[in-house]
């Protein structure tokens, strides 16, 4: 580096450093903190704290709570990130071969993404139900039965990933549409002249060309499905008999609830751990060469 | 002639398809806004009613009972003021990282892209042990600074590349003309940046809105923003059914609104500009 070019480094981190002060402050001081009382045994009922070393999550990973939290997780992320992928990508391509499309469309197709989490889930609780709901009365006409979607353990969670399809699908198709309209037209005259059919053309063009596009959307689509909290929260609170405890709701209850601080924060660092090395292998190449 | 109807036969039903499939994505949305005028009979009755009388008791309810004025004013205050103070902070540091040779620039990138990925959740619980330890739990203030934090990482990657879309003879331009590098942003980035900084705005203030965890956490009372009341719905005895479909109405007005008036400047919002939208 030259002399120059270090005096402009330094005069950008001036205009770098506010922003970073803040974040030092108000998200990473935090952190810190809860990894510190994660080596403790802090709890807010209790007057007296000391260091424990790693008994605290040793506790945690020996207990069936924790475990049995992120198995429903692991469930909940792999079924409803698949169906949004595939509904989302299935969606942008048919929008994609219309010949034009009204912006409205899409606008409208946002609504179920920005909508307040809250919200979402008193709609889905509303419909839901299995005395008035609108999806239930459904069911009856169509001969299932009454079908108790938030009161049997199993239906709890396709519900819990019903809803999370209904929110999220917008989001993939956003992605991928924008990513198909990204593509170079004469690839795909070049596969027609060839007599590609649109099954190949799919397969051995779009996908390949499509691929960084399709990660990008994955993995910011897991890194927001583990943080899922307030759907969630309101659809079941976990129930019915924590068929739906997803990892979020685990630590809330942990922390803000029984105020064991310790634990929750052993809790959290675990899944710091994981998103950490999900989002190392997957973004350190694709947004450095974006 | 047949040969040319048939593309548009297609077409259409084509359409028809898609503009099917958006109706679905929608159903929940009406069927909510629509249950808020329904009365408390009719929004329980096992099968769905589609005609009744729209009545407005629910609306009437929470008015009366729940203060809403005063959490919508709450809700505004925060979110405005998280706007505001996100972009202050995130288009220098946005204009820093596409702009200056910075030593370690893409760690740094990568770092604050991993401080948006950390789940909301882990930052709570600390963060309401040391609000009550510093004074600022139940207030206003914590709230912004807190939604503040969490909006500034996705607002410094999508104004980055925005900006990185700037031409650089712009600020070379404004250099010659004699502007130090912070008019060179004021002058010059800035002016330029409008579209993604209202990019930026449209999410940070929707996000900040729909905010549900720390302000469920952090305030009580009359300082509650409006997502949390919905909670006050969600009783021990049973849900008060209309009265939380009315608030849940009111929560999404100003976020549709924005989306439907703001969508075309959104795309790239959605992945941090890592996808040219």
């Amino acid at each position: 580096m030259t002399g120059a070019q270090a005096r402009s480094g330094r005069q950008g981190l001036l205009f770098f450093a506010p922003a970073a002060v803040f974040l030092l402050v108000t998200l990473i001081y935090p952190l810190l903190f809860s990894l510190y009382a994660s080596f403790t045994n802090l709890r807010l009922t209790s007057p007296i704290t000391r260091f424990v070393g790693f008994d605290t999550y040793a506790m945690v990973l020996s207990g069936s709570l924790f475990r049995s939290s992120l198995f429903l997780t692991v469930i909940f992320l792999v079924a409803a990130i698949a169906l949004e992928f595939v509904i989302g990508f299935a969606l942008a391509l048919s929008f994609k071969s219309m010949r034009r499309t009204h912006p409205i469309l899409r606008a409208l197709l946002m609504l179920p993404l920005m909508a307040t989490p809250v919200s979402v889930g008193l709609i889905w609780k509303l419909m839901l139900n299995s005395d008035f709901g609108i999806i239930s009365y459904a069911g009856q006409q169509l001969g299932l039965g009454t079908l108790l979607w938030l009161a049997d353990p199993m239906l709890s969670m396709v519900s819990v990933i019903i809803m999370d399809v209904w929110q999220w699908t917008p989001f993939m198709f956003l992605i991928l549409l924008a990513g198909l309209e990204g593509l170079p037209e004469d690839v795909f005259e070049a596969a027609e002249v060839d007599g590609s059919r649109s099954f190949n053309l799919l397969w051995n063009v779009t996908l390949p060309l499509m691929a960084r596009i399709i990660v990008i959307a994955l993995a910011f689509r897991i890194m927001f499905a583990i943080a899922t909290f307030d759907t969630v929260f309101v659809l079941t609170k976990g129930g019915p008999a924590r068929a739906t405890d997803l990892i979020t709701l685990l630590i809330q209850r942990e922390g803000l609830v029984n105020l064991n601080v310790a634990s929750a924060s052993a809790m959290s660092f675990l899944v710091l751990l994981l998103v950490t090395i999900l989002s190392a292998i997957t973004f350190k190449r694709v947004m450095s060469n974006g | 002639m047949a040969e040319r109807r048939r593309p548009y036969l297609r077409e259409g039903a084509h359409i028809a398809a898609n503009v099917a499939v958006v109706a679905l994505f929608l159903f929940p949305l009406a069927w909510m806004i629509i249950g808020a005028f329904k009365s408390q009979a009719d929004l329980l009755s096992p099968s769905p009613v589609w005609f009744f009388t729209p009545t407005l008791e629910h609306w009437h309810f929470i008015l009366d009972n729940w203060n809403v004025e005063r959490h919508l004013v709450n809700s505004l205050i925060v979110s405005v003021m998280t706007t505001v103070l996100t972009l202050t902070l995130g288009l220098p540091a946005a204009y820093a990282l596409a702009r200056f040779p910075i030593r370690g620039k893409d760690a740094i990138t990568f770092e604050i892209l991993s401080l948006k990925m950390i789940p909301p959740i882990a930052a709570v619980v600390p963060l309401f042990v040391l609000s009550r330890q510093t004074g600022l739990y139940n207030t206003l203030t914590v709230l912004i600074l807190l939604n503040t934090a969490f909006q500034l990482p996705f607002a410094i990657l999508v104004l980055k590349s925005f900006i990185e879309e700037i031409p650089r003879e712009i600020d070379e331009a404004a250099t010659v003309d004699g502007c130090r590098p912070f008019g060179v942003l004021w002058r010059a980035i800035l002016p330029l940046s409008v579209p993604g900084m209202i990019c930026c705005a449209v999410f940070v203030f929707i996000f900040s809105w729909n905010e549900f965890m720390i302000a469920n956490t952090l305030v009580g009372g009359d300082l509650r923003p409006l997502p949390p009341i919905v909670g006050l719905a969600l009783t021990h005895r049973g849900i008060l059914w209309g009265p939380a479909l009315a608030l849940g109405v009111v929560v999404l007005v100003p976020v549709f609104a924005l989306t439907f008036s703001l969508s075309r400047y959104m795309a790239r919002g959605l992945t941090f500009g890592a996808v040219k939208g």
